[in-house]
């Protein structure tokens, strides 16, 4: 469903990405782990064709960018880093305008958004979304993205700002969707985040993909060298120059 | 007192989050010396002149005094009025929106300040920003009391300050119930009609000054003294200045009572998370947001819409029955109404990006999207055009046959509106973390010269061509020459169509270089 094949993105003389080679199927939930500035949102932005890649190749769900953009952009989802939507609009407007421009079937979206919002405690729909917390903001682009079931997700660091009960909520909402067939692509920094939700992990660090698999291999992985994954996280990603001070705080 | 000086030091340093663009060498005191001086030196001797006058015409005739107050004093009591009233129109909307701005609040509530230290520091913020009004007043109140006395020179300055103190806790104590009734959104919006109605009156006052320039002097007396009413400010300001202790009393008592009801109501309503009822879903009002529906929302809750739309309509509807004449009123409209469609553009562009990158994941093409805005605000700006032609049809006689020329409005509006999008998005100012409303000095000024000829190359030589062409007799001898004849047709219907085309063309293909390069992410 996302296919991606060495995707390169240059910034001037920087390299944000570098031959990326990706590939979720149906069903699934791929976690992008990286520490801050690995390149993931620059990722996310080339496979959902807001920026173009410098070199590389993209299909998602067998379309391509270049030919298909409209109806790609209308079979996926997509949730931003930051969750930025009209401020002048009302949570409920926006919620309507979403629902029109994607032609989204009226009675089962409907039902779906209010589960949702009952689900996620979004009580305030008839306030301006400028009036809006980091959160409720977070959780309304959500609530508006699942509502429509796409079939391919993207998710970037969707933990950011959601309070524990709204992420464990979003966990299981997730995983329902790929039960029914779902692809799911969600970036974090967060370690515990990729364990607990994903199915696969791919570590990225300064644009390289360093490592892949599901939770198994790569503790499999960490294993001869390393006690926990989280070693094995941090010496991926070059953060044992720092094991010393966390050993010390973690005493 | 010394962490409101902070604020203010602060204020006045930092341009980051008042996301006013300032040049680098701004001395905000020394602005409103100059200000002060300026006016100061223009206003002051004519000002010094009809009150000395007045003061030995009084005296010469031993003239009676009304309600209590002499002709001098009655007529300073009326100007304090005229200015108080101005004064107040000016600062209520900025003060409107100086306190409806969330993320200076915001961030200011973090610090260890007082609340109340931050509403007197949002009340300087505003009072910075209608300066013009006070510094206009004050010389006239010094030449006021100069031509009795050095003394009263000074006293009657201390009045005036105290007077304008009063309007302006008056103007916070009206804010501050304000905030306390209606959410600050709506509060935004009506900061945008106050200062739309602030520019009218002071329009009507200086088409008025203009035209009445032979205002009979015994006229404005006559009126003075019928507005010399003891229980108005202005009355106050006039007594206290000449000697009246009762009425430094109440000036001081209504300053300060205003100040502490402000100080209360504000520190309830600005301060306190508004609670979130729980509200019930309502679908069943069946209601569509389609696009264009969206930007129509989006449009009328932007505060500045009322403003930049009414604005050229009640300008050219001022001039229409000041100055008779079509043409000039006309263009003067055009003009105004082709830069705000560029602004206004602006405006609405920076609200579609200010939800970036949501925009680009919706599923139509982003040009269509800009499109969308830019066809309604220049249908907007098209009706208004053919409004203000309907009032000069009907009152000065006009040609309906001027009526025609309503595409080359809509032709210059729309170029206009494109060029505004164009220089918002060459300004970078889409990019995330800029996030600009407006545009520096440069591109604005580019812009404007942009719209001017757009609009002279359009709608301006498409009306000339009719107004030769629909009437008998043309008293603008150049646009005869110019229009009349075989020429004139291929003259006044072509350079229109041609300047459309070539602008037309040349903004499309700029806006379509800078979508590519957002795409590529520079
Ligand atoms: N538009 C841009 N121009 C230049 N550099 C960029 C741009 N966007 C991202 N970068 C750089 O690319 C790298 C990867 O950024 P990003 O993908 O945002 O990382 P993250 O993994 O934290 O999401 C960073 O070094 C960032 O500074
Ligand atoms: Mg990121």
């Amino acid at each position: 469903m996302i296919y991606a094949k060495q995707l390169t993105k240059k910034f001037g003389e920087l390299v944000a990405v570098n031959k990326l080679d990706l590939f979720v199927k149906s069903g699934e939930i791929y976690g992008f782990l990286g520490p801050n500035g690995a390149g993931k949102t620059t990722t996310i932005k080339m496979l959902t064709g807001i920026l173009k890649p410098t070199e590389g190749e993209i299909k998602l769900l067998g379309m391509n960018m270049e030919n298909d953009e409209i109806a790609i952009k209308r079979a996926i989802g997509v949730v931003p880093d930051e969750p930025r939507m009209y401020d002048n609009l009302k949570g409920i407007e926006f919620m309507q305008f979403i629902m029109e421009i994607y032609k989204s079937p009226r009675e089962e979206t409907v039902k779906r958004f209010e589960d949702i919002c009952k689900a996620f405690g979004i009580d305030y729909l008839d306030k301006f979304i400028g009036d809006y917390s980091h959160g409720m903001k977070q959780k309304l682009m959500l609530a508006t993205v699942l509502m429509r079931q796409p079939r391919v997700v993207f998710l970037d660091e969707p933990t950011v700002g959601l309070d524990a009960r709204s992420a464990k909520i979003l966990k299981l909402w997730l995983r329902k969707m790929a039960n029914n067939g779902a692809a799911i692509f969600m970036t974090t920094h967060v370690l515990e985040i990729a364990e607990k939700m994903c199915d696969r992990i791919g570590i990225i660090n300064e644009g390289k993909l360093i490592a892949e698999g599901n939770l198994e291999e790569l503790k499999e992985l960490s294993k001869e060298k390393y006690e926990t994954l989280e070693d094995l996280f941090l010496e991926l990603t070059g953060g044992n120059e720092f094991k010393d001070i966390i050993d010390h705080l973690s005493e | 007192m010394k962490t409101l000086l902070i604020l203010l030091k602060y204020r006045l340093k930092n341009t980051s989050f008042s996301r006013k663009t300032r040049s680098r060498f701004y001395i905000p005191g020394l602005q409103f010396l100059i200000l002060l001086l300026v006016f100061g030196s223009l206003i002051f001797p004519g000002a010094y002149r009809t009150f000395s006058e007045l003061k030995q015409y009084e005296e010469s005739l031993n003239l009676s005094i009304v309600n209590g107050l002499s002709i001098s004093e009655s007529y300073f009591s009326f100007i304090t009025l005229v200015m108080l009233v101005l004064g107040f129109l000016n600062f209520l909307p900025y003060l409107v929106y100086s306190l409806s701005d969330y993320e200076e609040l915001n961030f200011l509530l973090q610090l260890p300040v007082k609340k109340g230290t931050i509403f007197v520091y949002k009340a300087f913020d505003a009072f910075a920003g209608t300066f013009m009004s006070f510094a206009i007043y004050i010389p006239i109140a010094f030449a006021f009391g100069l031509s009795r006395s050095l003394f009263y020179a000074f006293l009657t300055l201390l009045a005036a300050f105290t007077g304008y103190f009063l309007m302006l806790t008056l103007a916070l104590f009206v804010s501050s119930l304000l905030f306390n009734h209606i959410s600050r959104n709506i509060a935004k919006r009506l900061g945008g009609v106050l200062i739309l109605v602030n520019a009218v009156v002071f329009l009507l006052l200086f088409s008025v000054v203009a035209s009445n320039g032979s205002f009979e002097a015994g006229k404005i007396l006559e009126i003075s003294s019928s507005m010399a009413k003891r229980y108005l400010p202005s009355y106050w300001v006039a007594k206290a200045a000449t000697g009246g202790g009762l009425e430094w009393l109440l000036l001081l008592f209504f300053g300060m009572w205003f100040f502490r009801m402000a100080y209360r109501f504000a520190s309830k309503a600005l301060f306190e998370p508004v609670e979130s009822e729980k509200s019930i879903i309502a679908f069943n009002e069946n209601k569509r947001v389609n696009l264009i529906k969206k930007e129509i929302l989006l449009l009328a809750r932007t505060e500045q819409s009322f403003f930049f739309f009414f604005y050229p309509l009640i300008f050219s509807i001022i001039m229409i029955f000041t100055t008779r004449e079509m043409y000039s009123s006309t263009l003067v409209m055009v003009m105004i109404s082709s830069f705000y469609a560029s602004q206004m553009m602006v405006i609405s562009m920076s609200s579609e990006f200010l939800s970036w990158p949501l925009p680009a994941y919706l599923p139509l093409k982003l040009e269509t999207a800009i499109l969308a805005k830019t066809i309604l605000i220049t249908m907007i700006y098209t009706t208004l055009f053919v409004v203000s032609i309907l009032i000069n049809v009907m009152y000065l006689d006009m040609n309906p046959l001027l009526l025609l020329s309503f595409p080359g409005a809509f032709m210059t509006f729309f170029i206009s509106a494109l060029l505004g999008v164009k220089f918002y998005l060459s300004s970078g100012a889409y990019k995330s973390g800029v996030h600009r409303r407006r545009l520096g000095l440069g591109s604005t000024l580019i812009l404007e010269i942009l719209t001017f000829v757009a609009a002279v190359g359009n709608i301006m030589v498409l009306m000339a061509f009719l107004y030769v062409r629909g009437m008998q007799k043309v008293n603008i001898l150049l646009f005869d020459l110019l229009f009349s004849g075989t020429t004139g047709i291929l003259l006044g219907l072509g350079i229109p169509i041609f300047a459309s085309v070539v602008m037309t063309v040349y903004s499309m293909k700029a806006l379509k270089k800078q979508l590519r390069l957002i795409k590529e992410g520079k």
